[in-house]
């Protein structure tokens, strides 16, 4: 056992939760603010994916529909019958639970390349879905959130970096519940199923129940960011919450931060949204493409030098810092 | 006691076992015995059901295997070594022997069970925290067979426990398996090393292409002619 004292690690926890809330007291330009806001929608929802993803190692390429979902489901109610996104967003986070229990039914007896394979088509089939169903979801075009009036309770502020806190918060609730989980029954399951699924149902473990809950809370949180994510720009269309490119950079922020831990997200998307915040930002629209290629760069850097991602990198420093005092001694 | 009466399985289209027959006694110990690809690996994955298969009965201790889900069968006091040593790789010693205990509530009985494998195992008490994929080859079976023995099993089905092993490993290992069935577990094994499965268990089956070719207290099948020829090279 690494005998550290509990409580050290957890007042660290404490003052880097209590930092991210603090981020405003720095005065940051308002478009710093705006990039942080948005970076912590994509911690949220790529946590969502890294419970099923990571933890499990069931890559999934569709929780883009778990995040388009979130986005929609709240919308809808808001623009048609006027419900609050607080009401709204747990609305829409049961409905993505409820989309996650039939798509795990069908996929969760497939593995490797076949599981993620289908899950991108089914979420390729969502998004067509909801192109056809123009009446209620505006189809291709989108539905845009009219701005009411500056209010907590509809959750509309008139900038997109007022709706900070609320992001940090979420960031803050998902990430502990990402390692409560890590840490739990449940955690050690997921892992058994990732190093080897025969194994894990040999010692009695419930695979496929397993799987289900990891892929349904993960599709909670998801939607939960998928959710604010509308609030925060005003417009929610099938492109930006249900594309592919989503999935796939969900996954990636996870990977990239390292995907068998809680705080791998947090890493992933805070080094992957601001840099390609800044590379869309320049070079008049040849940079959008431009970032597409660095993620794909950086995907094969981090397969071939660290599948582990970030935090494979910070864990092989501790181990060489404590393996220092015997080198220095080596000739 | 486990009962098995005209076991086929497949594997997609093609019929690997031909309806076998086989019991195994409380407090047994039984081998499988036969050359590679003969159906002892695919006879133990049809117990646990990890692959598709149908007989006219397949019970434990009255229990209807065929109709138990795989994950819900180590419940019932059946625990499947595999084959090849499948652990967690990514697990310490301890965290995999936990994992094989998960079927157990109360936190008392857990310790017991650790500290009796650890007991028939003193290589892994030695190193809990150790990760599994930087054990030994033989430390690996062990932790395999521990972790099995973690969920308090009544059966225990060892697949080719002795694979790959250095002689003084595999020698460890069947004391260890030996004070294992003094403890009253059954025991279920399939070996390729024919001789030493004979010595260790005291009826067996042999297994050629799928069918059940000779079965037998392990004395007579010792000095039977063709197993002497087949199998022990004598």
């Amino acid at each position: 056992m690494r005998t550290e004292a509990p409580w050290g690690r957890r007042t660290l926890l404490a003052i880097g939760a209590l930092a991210l809330l603090c981020v405003p007291l720095l005065h940051l330009s308002d478009y710093t603010m705006r990039v942080a806001t948005m970076t912590c929608v994509y911690v949220v929802a790529a946590a969502g994916w890294t419970l099923i993803g990571g933890y499990a190692n069931q890559i999934t390429l569709g929780q883009a529909t778990m995040f388009g979902i979130g986005a929609y489901v709240s919308t809808m109610l808001f623009v048609h019958f006027h419900v609050s996104p607080w009401i709204g967003g747990p609305l829409g986070a049961m409905a993505a639970a409820l989309a996650a229990a039939v798509i795990g039914l069908l996929v969760f007896r497939l593995w490797g390349a076949y599981f993620a394979l289908v899950t991108l088509a089914l979420a390729e089939m969502v998004r067509i879905l909801v192109e056809y169903a123009q009446p209620i979801t505006g189809g291709p075009q989108g539905i845009s959130v009219p701005f009411v009036r500056n209010s907590l309770w509809l959750l509309q502020f008139p900038e997109a970096k007022d709706y900070y806190e609320i992001a940090a918060l979420l960031v803050i609730l998902a990430l502990a519940l990402a390692r409560a989980v890590q840490s739990s029954p449940l955690g050690y399951r997921l892992r058994a199923i990732r190093d080897d699924e025969v194994a894990a149902k040999l010692a009695g473990i419930n695979v496929f129940r397993t799987k289900m809950i990891a892929f349904m809370l993960g599709a909670v949180l998801t939607a939960l960011a998928g959710t604010l994510y509308a609030q925060i720009t005003g417009f929610v269309d099938p492109d930006s919450v249900l594309s592919i490119t989503l999935s796939v950079q969900l996954a990636l922020y996870a990977i990239i931060g390292g995907a068998q831990v809680w705080w791998g997200p947090l890493a992933g998307a805070a080094l992957l949204v601001p840099l390609g915040q800044a590379m869309t930002g320049s070079g008049s629209g040849a940079g959008a493409g431009l970032a597409k290629i660095v993620y794909g760069l950086l995907l094969v850097a981090i397969v071939v030098i660290q599948p582990l991602g970030i935090a494979g990198f910070v864990k092989s420093l501790q181990r060489r810092k404590r393996a220092a005092p015997s080198e220095a001694i080596a000739p | 006691m486990l009962s098995i009466r005209e076991l086929s399985a497949w594997y997609g289209a093609v019929e690997a076992l031909h309806g076998i027959s086989l019991d195994v006694a409380e407090g047994e110990r039984v081998a499988l015995v036969g050359s590679n690809r003969a159906g002892k690996t695919t006879t133990l994955r049809a117990i646990s059901g990890l692959i598709g298969r149908r007989a006219a009965e397949l019970t434990y201790r009255g229990v209807d295997l065929l109709r138990t889900n795989p994950h819900a069968i180590p419940a019932h006091g059946i625990a499947h070594v595999p084959e090849g040593r499948q652990i967690f790789t990514g697990m310490s010693v301890i965290d995999n022997l936990l994992v094989g205990a998960h079927t157990h509530k109360a936190p008392a009985q857990r310790r017991e069970r650790l500290e009796l494998v650890f007991s028939l195992f003193p290589r892994l008490g030695e190193r809990p925290q150790q990760a599994g994929d930087t054990l030994s080859g033989g430390e690996q079976q062990m932790l395999a067979i521990g972790r099995a023995l973690m969920a308090q099993p009544t059966l225990l089905l060892l697949d080719e426990p002795s694979q790959g092993l250095a002689p003084r490993i595999v020698d460890e290992m069947y004391v260890a398996l030996q004070r294992v069935a003094e403890t009253g577990v059954t025991i279920l094994l399939v070996e390729q090393n024919v001789s030493l499965a004979l010595e260790f268990a005291t009826r067996a089956y042999v297994i050629e292409n799928g069918r059940i070719s000779l079965r037998g207290s392990c004395q007579e099948l010792v000095n039977d002619e063709r197993i002497r020829a087949s199998y022990l090279g004598i």
